[in-house]
């Protein structure tokens, strides 16, 4: 018990890049949740129409922060058990039993889930006065209430990242303890991710609820809540069955472009399908932001429009912004935390590239590329959920009111799409930099490592 | 070190030096060391464990810079040659075979052959240079496969495939059989002897008796520094030197 404790420190140290991600997004999460279900708290004992106007306004803002939220740790930590795969291959090769290392494994991904998602609600506790505060002192009814956490919604948000992050964690981790072939190095670098029954499951019932609120959108009490509910449906579905077509599709468009690609293009399309191939945890928060994104204010434009509005209202706007703001920011936190995770297999990547001759310029190019096909394939794919939105905007309130909604639909894609791009490559650039430095005195690229 | 062949050299090395500072110590991986190699030549460098022969590789390659001496490739002082200039170098005259490999894992075979040609911006011709190379080690049946579909041998035989696709004036081998068997290297051994053959120049470090001996010379290292040279090679002098070297260092 003591080596495998000792076993799972030192790969924690070892590892360290990968573990910081899971911190980092395990953190933003846990501040997210606690930001996002302050309002419920708060609500618990505040009298009167301020609380219904809270229970209103958290019901659909902490939804979309669940989404949000897991779509992105989920994510993440199937990305991270998909790269230390091939070292948790090494324990194997030791001596070490599948069941101990899928626990260790397993417990190394729990341990720091817990202590970023109990620091991120931590901060939540200070931080939601003034930011909840001001998100919503424009609201209707909610002038002068003072927004408040409290330990116990701290820790209901910092348990449910770690539930999240446990559950997400236990078929990757299962699947990182199985020998496959004789060599577990080998089959560690043929892995391809999978769907299990538990994708499946969540796929078909998302799917089924995405029918049922769709189909229920007219004549509802609240067509636009409705509405507003199809995009993280959509996404979710969309980054559930991501396994079935990400890899392939990405090889499909990428492999359009040109009939004799560049080498950059070549490196970059053989990477996002070798990364897309072994986990889909790179593309879910980029789905999923340009499907809130651009899902999101189609909705309320769709149904501003269906209500006669021609002027925004404060309280709408400032609605719309606790409902964007807590998901966007988990997501492209996480899309910029697995862009670092990655971070080893590129460069050894680029070093090898170096080592036949490309230039620094073309592993910066091919760089940017990746980031090019990460994001338009994630803005593809979203797209499908903002159409959905706007079809069943069109079915709720009229076609008129989805075509009113549709410009503001695209062009908040647009921005999120560009979003998506400056961030991914604010997060990449800084590591291609450092594999393609120069050494002091030497214009020679690092040699490559086995 | 003399010599006496006609035929132009490739690489120039005179006296390099190659000193690792780590804070107050220093520690000298090669000392003094002088080797001139020349088209259709292939040498070997030899030599106990930590005698300097990769470091002195790699400074002759353009991998590491000497702290003192001078290295000319095909002409191009490596010191005073800038990045740009290592690059095309790099990519369309030197060829190089590593130990690990270093393929990129997410490119097949295929790809991975023919990666220098496209970065040198020859994509129409780089399918069917990839395609000859491939062919040429016997690999064009798995040109489809990614590294971890093969066995150590075959990519090994990738390597030397993309080593080999661009048509290299001098190969630099950093024991390119040491993680193979018998026969996997023996094939690789005969594969950069017949670069050799058609008039490149080939520079191999190994620990290998055998495949130092298929050299036209061996260099033997002690220490960082070069101890013996023997000209046209048999495995039992080669043997000896590398005995006589393991016994005095």
């Amino acid at each position: 018990m003591t080596a495998l404790l000792r076993l799972g420190y030192a790969e924690l140290r070892a590892g360290l890049t990968v573990w910081l991600g899971v911190l980092a997004v395990s953190a933003t999460a846990g501040l997210a949740t606690g930001l996002a279900v302050s309002p419920v708290v708060t609500a618990t004992d505040t009298p009167g129409v301020a609380a219904l106007a809270l229970y209103g306004l958290s019901g659909t803002t902490l939804a979309f922060t669940a989404v949000a939220v897991g779509i992105t740790v989920a994510s993440v930590a199937e990305l991270t058990l998909a790269l230390l795969r091939r070292r948790l291959a090494l324990w194997l090769l030791a001596g070490v039993t599948p069941a101990q290392t899928s626990a260790v494994a397993l417990g190394q991904l729990v341990v720091v889930a817990l202590v970023g998602a109990a620091a991120g609600a931590g901060l939540a506790v200070v931080a939601a006065p003034w930011l909840v505060g001001l998100a919503i002192e424009d609201v209707a009814g909610l002038a002068g209430v003072r927004v408040h956490l409290g330990e116990v919604g701290a820790a209901v948000a910092a348990a449910a990242v770690v539930v999240l992050a446990t559950i997400s964690g236990v078929r990757p981790a299962r699947r990182a303890g199985r020998i496959v072939g004789a060599d577990p190095r080998r089959d560690a670098g043929t892995e391809r991710t999978a769907m299990g029954k538990g994708r499946w499951a969540l796929a078909i019932a998302t799917v089924a609820a995405l029918a049922a609120v769709a189909v229920g959108a007219r004549g509802a009490d609240d067509p636009e809540t409705a509405v507003l509910l199809v995009a993280p449906l959509a996404a979710t579905a969309l980054v559930a069955l991501a396994p079935t077509f990400a890899a392939d599709g990405v090889r499909r468009w990428t492999g359009l472009v040109a009939r004799q690609p560049a080498a950059t293009w070549l490196l970059a399309r053989a990477q996002t399908g070798e990364l897309l191939r072994r986990s889909s945890g790179p593309l879910g928060p980029l789905v999923t932001v340009v499907a809130l994104g651009g899902g999101i204010p189609a909705a309320h434009v769709a149904a501003g429009e269906a209500a006669g509005s021609r002027q925004p209202d404060a309280s709408g706007a400032s609605g719309l912004l606790l409902l964007l703001a807590l998901p966007l920011f988990v997501t492209l936190v996480g899309s910029a935390t697995a862009v670092v995770m990655s971070d080893r297999e590129r460069t050894t990547d680029a070093a090898v590239a170096l080592s036949v001759g490309a230039t620094r310029a073309q592993v910066v190019t091919a760089a940017l590329a990746h980031v090019l096909i990460v994001v338009v394939s994630a803005t593809a794919v979203g797209l499908l959920a903002v159409a959905a939105t706007c079809a069943t905007a069109a079915w709720a309130f009229g076609p008129g009111s989805a075509v009113a909604g549709a410009p503001t639909a695209l062009a908040s894609v647009g921005v999120a799409a560009a979003l998506c791009a400056v961030v991914q490559a604010a997060a990449l650039l800084p590591a291609v930099a450092r594999a393609t430095r120069q050494r002091r005195h030497d214009d020679a690229p690092p040699p490559p490592q086995g | 070190m003399t010599d006496a062949s006609p035929a132009p050299p490739t690489v120039e090395a005179r006296d390099v030096e190659k000193v690792y500072a780590d804070g107050a110590s220093a520690v000298a991986a090669v000392r003094g060391v002088s080797l001139v190699l020349r088209r259709g030549e292939m040498v070997a460098v030899v030599g106990p464990s930590g005698s300097g022969k990769s470091t002195f590789l790699s400074c002759l390659a353009g991998l590491e810079r000497p702290t003192s001496g001078s290295v000319r490739v095909l002409g191009h002082d490596l010191a005073t040659a800038g990045a740009r200039t290592l690059a095309l170098l790099r990519r369309e005259r030197i060829g190089f075979v590593f130990q690990a490999y270093n393929l990129v894992s997410s490119l097949t075979a295929q790809e991975n052959v023919e990666l220098p040609l496209r970065l040198a911006g020859g994509r129409t011709s780089a399918r069917s240079a990839a395609s000859a190379a491939l062919a040429q080690v016997g690999l064009l049946e798995q040109a489809d496969r990614r590294p971890a579909e093969l066995s150590g041998g075959q990519q090994q035989r990738v390597a030397i495939a993309r080593a080999l696709a661009v048509r290299p004036d001098v190969v630099f081998a950093d024991e390119p059989t040491g993680a193979l068997d018998t026969a996997s290297g023996s094939g690789v051994l005969h594969l950069l002897r017949g670069l050799a053959e058609e008039g490149g120049s080939v520079l191999l470090v190994t620990h290998d008796v055998v495949g130092a001996a298929t050299a036209d010379r061996v260099l033997v290292l002690r220490d960082g520094s070069a101890v013996a040279e023997l000209r046209a090679p048999i495995p039992e002098l080669v043997l000896a030197a590398l005995d006589g070297a393991r016994q005095t260092s």
